[in-house]
């Protein structure tokens, strides 16, 4: 078994943004012109919802809409730190560490999960100074309605967070899957995450029909700390589960069925 | 303890329907350098991937150090792998601490001298690094750990020539008095002949010639005339 420090040591490697070699090449645009169309994109972000503030039925709690995108975001987190080792031709020194395959998959879980949270705390963080920037300047809005904002914010983010350890444990397998003897199921598997992503966004209304979040976000009804039931719980919980299993079977594929 | 290192019997590993490794049999005896020969695709890789577990045979038997191949093996076993790089974002001192933390058996001292040796800064970092001193730290991580078994695929590639020479024969040196195995497949045999003391030759996934370097050299002429002699006949076939 690794030491537990050894462990932590790891899974702060993981952690870390170590660069990916393959797309860096194929990235023909210097890094600096990167960070001026981001910049100019955030900008612009930030003068559309500022434009749409000024219209009668804007609320602030619409503003979370823009980070629909972050279940997937999730998603790519685990599978990047799976393809980066073999995007970057590091595999071999991965994989070859003397320690137990499922403690490395459970390493990179780790780092994958902690680079999400980052990910998650910092759009938080801009949402809510979106969110409070507008408030200042634009008649009309209170700080009722920014405390309204960051409870929509926060049932959301409860959604996400419950959901990470599965969506990540999901990622890992499917960058893993492509590089073992079940390579042919990797079109059909990618098939099913699209169809389980598309049911993520149906299900979640659904999940809590009375507090649904499509419902909170666009303003319909009131947002609470806590919008979800037992059953929603529930799910999050049977999801752990599955997570768990799929980090093993993950764990179980490099040991045995690794194709190189 | 048994004086062989590395022991296969029938091993067979395929990829669809081509046999990388092909019924191969053989035993490599501790404390020696030994060459893995063999022209591209011979099945040299795969037979080191069996070794550290990388992959599982569909048949045969595999010992190394006595034991089957797996994680806990590669606790014995400083293995740089074939076509390999380094973390981009990694300095050669980050480099060094990561190999301190994970691999066992690691010598920082050995590792900073092997750093002077091989000229590199240990502020430069892997991004700006051409291949060949990319090469270089990653055989230098290898080398300074204090393991039984030392597997090195292609070693040498992306190091040019002149540094190449150079590095083969501080090599020479550092490796005299050691007490391992080392494991080295490489294409630059005419530079590195004089540093094997036992050799392998591989053809289609199965081995065709192995011995003593001294007693090869007796009966063939040099590591590279065998190369050429046998691969060749090969190639005529």
């Amino acid at each position: 078994m690794m030491p537990s420090h050894i462990f932590w040591q790891l899974v702060r490697h993981e952690w870390r943004w170590v660069g990916n070699r393959s797309k860096a090449a194929r990235r023909r645009i210097p890094k600096k012109w990167w960070i001026c169309y981001i910049i100019t994109m955030a900008i612009a972000a930030f003068a559309v919802i500022f434009y749409a503030s000024m219209k009668d039925d804007f609320g602030l709690t619409n503003i979370w809409f823009f980070s629909l995108g972050l279940p997937y975001i999730i998603f790519f987190s685990g599978y990047g730190h799976v393809k980066r080792e073999w995007d970057n031709n590091t595999n071999g020194w991965w994989l070859t560490l003397p320690y137990p395959r499922f403690q490395l998959v459970a390493a990179k879980f780790l780092g994958a999960l902690l680079q999400a949270i980052a990910i998650l705390v910092a759009v938080f963080i801009l949402a809510l100074l979106y969110a409070s920037t507008i408030a200042v300047f634009q008649a009309g809005f209170s700080a009722r309605d920014v405390l309204e904002f960051i409870k929509a914010g926060v049932g959301w983010y409860e959604l996400l967070l419950g959901l990470s350890p599965f969506i990540i444990s999901l990622g890992l397998f499917t960058g893993t899957v492509k590089y073992t003897m079940l390579r042919p199921i990797f079109p059909i598997l990618w098939f099913v995450i699209m169809v389980l992503g598309s049911f993520f966004y149906w299900g979640f209304n659904a999940i809590s029909s009375k507090k649904g979040l499509y419902a909170v976000l666009s303003g319909q009804i009131h947002a609470v700390w806590f919008p979800y039931g037992a059953s929603s719980i529930a799910i999050i919980l049977v999801g752990w589960l599955i997570g768990f299993g799929i980090l093993r079977y993950t764990a179980y594929l490099l040991e045995k069925k690794l194709s190189l | 303890m048994t004086n062989i290192c590395v022991r296969c019997e029938q091993l067979v590993k395929r990829y669809e329907n081509k046999a990388a490794l092909d019924h191969l049999t053989v035993e490599i005896p501790m404390h020696r350098i030994v060459g893995i020969l063999g022209p591209n695709g011979c099945g040299k890789s795969t037979f080191f991937r069996t070794m550290t577990g990388l992959v599982a045979p569909d048949s045969g038997h595999i010992e190394v150090l006595g034991r089957k191949p797996g994680w806990a093996t590669n606790r014995d076993i400083a293995y740089l792998p074939d076509r390999a790089r380094w973390y981009p974002n990694h300095t050669v001192e980050k480099a060094m601490k990561w190999a301190d933390a994970f691999l066992p058996g690691f010598d920082m001292e050995a590792a900073r001298r092997l750093a002077d040796f091989m000229e590199l800064d240990m502020d430069l970092k892997v991004n700006g690094m051409s291949r060949g001193q990319e090469a270089r730290l990653m055989l230098l991580l290898c080398l300074s750990r204090e393991v039984p078994l030392v597997i090195l695929d292609e070693p040498f590639l992306g190091i040019d020539v002149l540094s190449r020479e150079q590095i083969i024969e501080g090599l020479i040196d550092f490796l005299e008095d050691r007490e391992q195995t080392i494991l080295i497949s490489t294409h630059e045999i005419h530079e590195v002949e004089g540093l094997f003391d036992y050799a392998v030759f591989i053809d289609r996934g199965r081995v065709i010639l192995s011995g003593e370097t001294e007693a090869l050299r007796a009966e063939h002429g040099s590591l590279r005339d065998i190369f050429k002699t046998f691969y060749k006949r090969r190639l005529k076939r």
